[in-house]
């Protein structure tokens, strides 16, 4: 379990975050959604100790994420990051061996297990045929999923995505929403991600967390969430819920 | 072009005959090296006076003295000076250019080659051990540019070359000063300024090996880390690396290897900049490569170098900053228009 416990953050006299307190549990995806400059990826950092206040307000199992060191928090909480380097050459499978950097012995070799596991996210990933493609060449949608296998590589239970569908088009963020899907269910993982686009999150969800101005509003199971009139408000617009013959909810703004 | 030169090296797939192939090409230049020189000594001789020096075999009655002694102890130990300052100039810049995350960080173009430069020349004027102040010059550089560019995220371009125009203008005037005040002792730093081998002598190779050997050993357990830390800070930090000690170790490294060498062949320019870059353009990424290929690259190009520095004037020589100069700038004019190529885009 991870969790937040009065989390207040601000930049000079700006409030990023405001009393936040929320608790994820084991086993299932959380989505975190909200306008743009709600503070969204900031709680992520915050998870990661990439932003560390003085007071305790993050806690892994019951533990200061304080008293980790960092070698050892990475075998618990790996991270995609909303944009990654695509300038270096690199190659898929020397991006996958990374994830296994805590593990790997003085002269930075890895023992045969690591690399089965490597091999293992490679097949489910689908990412044989590019192991030694460099990243330079690949596209955005490829490139997303190295970065998102190099996390798996790292083989911990908590799985934190910053935007993930970003730099996609429609077809590679569907895709890449069902495949996190699968990856939760075969791996039993707890996966965190910010979303910008609400029927992504709302369609991948199992709970979801609505943040405005650096306050969560809403949070819950995504159903209530959608049903919820404070959704319209938090995006101070209009918005149409369509069902249609699967009865799956769509969000349609109205123009 | 380009494409086809990474394919034709890309056939040297065993990597360990590629360090072979490179051992060779060492070896090859410092044959050739060894025979090239102002004094009128001929390759059959050159050859005669090394061997009856390994055998300890008679010496034939028309080679002189002097000329023995330019072969034993000017030529050999100026090319074994070439071979360590290539290599330790090469490295440095790799190791730089990580931890900047910038292919244009370089010891010599961010001003720590000059720190280290006045810091050898007030031990020269104080007869102390040059290459601990040279040490603490480059100590003294290296705060200036992390407090100058900063080092969160991407370090910007621009903030990292105006910061080493900064610190280089600052030392370099300081440096001048020193020369200006110490008339008997200005001729020597004059030529170190500018970079020199002329001054390479047995102890000074065994210094310079003695603190060669195990900080290329550091860097090499350090390439894991030197891979991820291109990442950028926030992904190494995800990945379990504690990015604030490693770059302590690596600047504090860096700053001993860069000003040992500096103490003893003034600021040689450029090499680590382009050295490393041509590695990662036809080996990729990866410290794993990069950072041996660096090593043998620097030590062909530097012997290179000298050697041209030797022969082109015939009646003397110039010193070895003016060819890498010559050679690098163009190429440092390469990478800032590639860059402005891609900016576009």
């Amino acid at each position: 379990m991870i969790e937040i416990k009065n989390l207040n953050y601000q930049i000079g006299q700006k409030h990023i975050l405001k009393d936040i307190n929320y608790k994820f549990l084991q086993g299932k995806i959380y989505g975190i959604i909200g306008p743009n400059g709600a503070g969204k990826s900031t709680i992520l950092k915050h998870i990661m100790g990439m932003i560390s206040p003085s007071k305790s307000t993050i806690f892994y199992e019951g533990k200061d994420i304080k008293s980790f060191k960092v070698k050892d928090y990475a075998k618990h909480i790996s991270y995609v990051f909303q944009e990654n380097p695509r300038d270096l050459d690199f190659t898929v499978y020397e991006i996958l061996q990374m994830g296994r950097y805590t593990y790997m012995d003085l002269m930075g070799d890895l023992k045969e297990k690591d690399e089965t596991l490597i091999k293992q996210v490679m097949e489910d990933l689908n990412l044989e045929g590019i192991r030694d493609v460099s990243i330079k060449n690949l596209s955005g949608g490829e490139a997303q999923k190295v970065f998102i296998a190099r996390a798996l590589v790292q083989d911990t239970p908590y799985l934190l995505l910053d935007e993930p569908t970003s730099m996609l088009d429609i077809h590679n963020s569907v895709e890449l929403m069902h495949l996190i899907q699968q990856i939760k269910e075969k791996r039993n993982l707890t996966i965190i991600m910010v979303l910008h686009d609400l029927n992504l999150a709302f369609g991948t969800c199992d709970e979801m967390l609505i943040l405005k101005d650096g306050t969560l509003v809403i949070s819950g199971p995504t159903q209530e969430v959608l049903q919820n009139p404070i959704l319209q408000e938090t995006y101070n617009y209009k918005i149409h819920l369509i069902q249609d013959e699967t009865a799956t909810t769509y969000i349609v703004p109205v123009l | 072009m380009l494409m086809k030169i990474k394919e034709k090296f890309q056939i040297v797939r065993n990597i360990r005959f590629l360090y072979f192939l490179l051992t060779l090409l060492v070896i090859i230049f410092d044959i050739i090296s060894v025979t090239i020189g102002v004094a009128d000594i001929t390759v059959a001789d050159t050859f005669q006076i090394i061997w009856s020096q390994i055998t300890r075999h008679e010496i034939a009655t028309h080679i002189t003295k002097g000329q023995q002694t330019i072969i034993l102890n000017i030529r050999i130990p100026r090319i074994l000076m070439a071979i360590l300052t290539g290599m330790n100039l090469a490295v440095t810049g790799a190791v730089y250019q990580s931890i900047f995350r910038n292919d244009m960080a370089d010891p010599y173009i961010l001003g720590i080659s000059s720190g280290a430069s006045l810091g050898a020349a007030i031990g020269f004027m104080t007869s102390g051990f040059s290459p601990i102040y040279a040490f603490v010059g480059a100590l003294v550089a290296n705060v200036l540019v992390i407090g100058l560019s900063g080092m969160r995220g991407k370090v910007s371009t621009i903030r990292l070359l105006l910061s080493g125009l900064a610190i280089n203008y600052f030392f370099s005037a300081l440096l001048a000063l020193i020369k200006i005040s110490s008339q008997d002792k200005l001729l020597t730093i004059f030529t170190w300024g500018m970079g020199s081998l002329g001054a390479a002598s047995y102890e000074r190779v065994i210094i310079l090996t003695a603190i060669t050997v195990p900080t290329f050993i550091i860097f090499l357990i350090l390439r894991k880390e030197l891979n991820i830390l291109l990442m950028g800070e926030d992904a190494a930090r995800s990945l379990g690396l504690d990015v604030g000690c490693i770059r302590k170790i690596l600047l504090g490294v860096s700053s001993i290897l860069i000003a040992t060498t500096v103490a003893f062949t003034g600021t040689i320019g450029f090499v680590g900049l382009i050295i490393p870059h041509v590695a990662k353009l036809i080996f990729g990424s990866n410290y794993r490569k990069t950072l041996p290929i660096s090593a043998f690259l620097g030590m062909i190009f530097l012997l290179l170098c000298d050697n041209l520095s030797r022969a082109l004037i015939p009646s003397g020589e110039i010193p070895i900053g003016i060819i890498t100069a010559l050679l690098g700038a163009p190429y440092f004019m390469y990478l800032i228009y590639r860059q402005r190529k891609r900016e576009q885009r």
